[in-house]
């Protein structure tokens, strides 16, 4: 399973625009069951994951199952009782509550689990994703 | 035989051109292939030698400015981290797309930044970083020696170089170059596009030498069926050859049975000559007998008269007798050639057929001008000349012609015959020498002039032709000179 995660992650970076859509599929889908999972997103990452079919967008972060945040801190109140996930490093370090966080850094895909985060809002990770919880 | 062996030999040359050009394709491609392997190890060599002396510099800079002690130093002083970076932004380029300093954190297969020298989106100093080939990174640190590995799995880079920072004997960070994909693309696209050429030039080749092995396949074929055809129309022709031999022994056997035919008829019309040519010595005889009769019962026959007469009797039958063997030596076929003059050959025909004709109030003139030998046939040549005479006899006789007359002319190696009969009719005048055709209402069997153009020109190889003048027919024949 680890190596057909390593396989995906492979295949997802050799084409970021449409990858970065199947790996929020399979970080988020993971942690969250139900099914459409309702998002709110911002920025690149809006774009991106309404082309997904496991999600739908909500306008209203207070509606949504997980928001997606990026460098927009001014959200991070309006989303507070929200897991939150970040899509840069600068939000992952700014939002001390957000659960987990995904981007690209020096062309490889970076993924982050926050175990705080995580602990906050109950939610578990599958086995493959908990090698990338940052240590305490 | 000779075009068949060119032929043969030109297919081979074309084969081992084709197959020296095909060979020679996959040579130039194997050189080629071989050639391009070599730019893109040669290509990464030197950018690798190029890239291990830079990163040697940045080594020894950051070993310089931190006084041996990395982590600490940057930890100390931001300024230092910010000139330390400053340093790195000057190497990355287009083509070293990202140069930077990431430390392994301890105890921990994790790594994080200590340095980076991009010129935006900085990453921070201690911010985690996951590399892809983890163990390459890992390795780096237990071998203390540097690496590079490519990508296949990153959208950008092409590969990227590591090389440890080694302080006091023990890896410290490794300064991480990752190669732009740009520069390895236009290369490789380069040489693809020139791959991809070779290969086209190479499949065109194949399907050229295909589609003329196609054709020469055909062809070879089409000259096999030519040459079939060519055997078949060889046998039809000897098969023809041995029809057309046949058929000419038949026309030649027919021939000689016409002449035969010709010979029986012309003895015919020669009795009635010889009774002419004997009329009168017969007559001349008879008056001699019955003169020695009434001289003999008038008992006035002496002996010396009677020498006389006999003797006289004798002349006629000796002349009876030249009559018969001329004859005789007329109709007699002549095997071997023999030696004449137009003269010779004139004066002996008028010896049998003169008497006759001038019975017929025929005048007959002759004009001797050539002393030509001729070697032929001559009795036969005899029969042409009495041919020609009879039928100018019959026409003047028919037509009753007044002061009719033959005139026999010899020029060089041409005999003329002509009268003054009024000519052959235009409408006829070219089938008269055709086998049965006769103008004769009776006794004409259209053999004559039919035999005598057979004799001149099959048998003497001459010619024989018919004109009208302004009184009558012109016969002329040549005869080849023996010169």
């Amino acid at each position: 399973m680890r190596f057909l995660f390593l396989l995906f992650m492979l295949f997802v970076s050799a084409n970021a625009d449409v990858y970065t859509q199947r790996l929020y599929e399979t970080i988020l889908g993971s942690i969250f069951k139900e099914r459409p999972i309702f998002v709110f997103a911002t920025g690149d990452a809006k774009a991106t994951l309404q082309r997904s079919k496991i999600f739908s967008i909500v306008a209203d972060c207070q509606e949504s199952d997980v928001a997606i945040l990026g460098d927009d801190f001014s959200l991070e109140q309006k989303c507070k009782n929200v897991p939150i996930f970040a899509t840069t490093n600068r939000s992952y370090m700014y939002i001390a509550d957000a659960f987990g966080a995904f981007y690209w850094n020096k062309g490889r895909p970076q993924i982050h689990f926050r175990k705080r985060g995580l602990k906050m809002f109950h939610l578990s990770l599958p086995h493959d994703l908990q090698r990338f919880i940052d240590a305490e | 035989m000779q075009n068949n062996f060119f032929l043969k030999k030109s297919f081979y040359i074309f084969y081992v051109t084709v197959i020296v050009l095909i060979l020679s394709a996959v040579y130039i491609f194997k050189t080629f292939d071989k050639t391009s392997s070599d730019i893109e190890q040669l290509t990464l060599k030197s950018n690798i030698e190029y890239i291990n002396n830079i990163a040697s510099n940045v080594s020894s800079l950051i070993n310089k400015k931190t006084d041996m002690n990395l982590v600490q130093s940057l930890k100390k002083s931001r300024a230092l981290r910010n000139r330390l970076q400053e340093d790195l932004e000057m190497f990355q380029t287009k083509r070293y797309r990202y140069v930077y300093v990431v430390q392994k954190i301890p105890n921990t297969i994790k790594f994080r930044f200590l340095l980076d020298g991009a010129k935006k989106d900085k990453s921070g100093f201690l911010e985690s970083f996951q590399p892809f080939n983890t163990q390459q990174w890992l390795d780096t640190y237990t071998t203390k020696s540097a690496r590079y590995f490519s990508h296949k799995e990153i959208k950008s880079l092409w590969l990227t170089y590591l090389k440890p920072i080694v302080q006091h004997n023990k890896v410290v960070g490794i300064i991480a170059i990752d190669f732009s994909l740009n520069e390895y693309n236009y290369m490789h696209n380069t040489l693809n596009d020139l791959s991809f050429s070779v290969k086209i030039f190479m499949s065109l080749l194949l399907f050229i030498f295909i589609v003329v092995l196609i054709f020469a396949t055909i062809d070879k074929k089409r000259v096999y069926l030519l040459k079939k055809q060519a055997q078949e129309i060889q046998d039809f022709n000897i098969t023809l050859q041995n029809k057309v031999d046949e058929e000419v022994a038949k026309n030649r056997e027919k021939d000689k049975q016409i002449l035969e035919q010709s010979r029986l008829a012309q003895m015919g019309e020669m009795i009635g000559m010889i009774a002419h040519q004997w009329r009168q010595p017969i007559n001349a005889i008879s008056a001699t007998s019955i003169a020695i009769n009434m001289r003999a019962q008038m008992e006035t026959l002496d002996q010396k008269s009677a020498i006389e007469l006999a003797d006289k009797i004798g002349e006629l039958t000796q002349h009876l007798s030249k009559t018969i063997d001329d004859f005789r030596n007329f109709f007699k076929e002549t095997k071997e050639k023999q030696d004449m003059t137009y003269g010779d050959l004139i004066q002996s025909t008028l010896d049998i057929v003169g008497v006759s004709v001038k019975n017929k109030n025929i005048t007959i003139d002759t004009d001797i001008q050539s002393d030509i030998v001729f070697h032929t046939y001559v009795n036969e040549l005899k029969q042409v000349l009495l041919n020609l005479i009879k039928n100018a006899e019959d026409v003047l006789e028919e037509k009753k012609i007044e002061n009719a007359f033959i005139k026999i002319k010899a020029v060089e190696n041409r005999l003329i015959v002509r009268d003054n009969g009024g000519g052959v009719p235009e409408d006829i005048i070219e089938k008269i020498f055709d086998p049965y055709f006769s103008t004769k209402t009776l006794n004409g069997t259209g053999l004559g002039l039919y035999m005598s153009k057979t004799i001149v020109e099959t048998h003497c190889g001459g010619t024989i032709r018919v004109t009208n003048d302004t009184e009558g027919a012109v016969f002329c024949v040549v005869l080849p000179s023996n010169k």
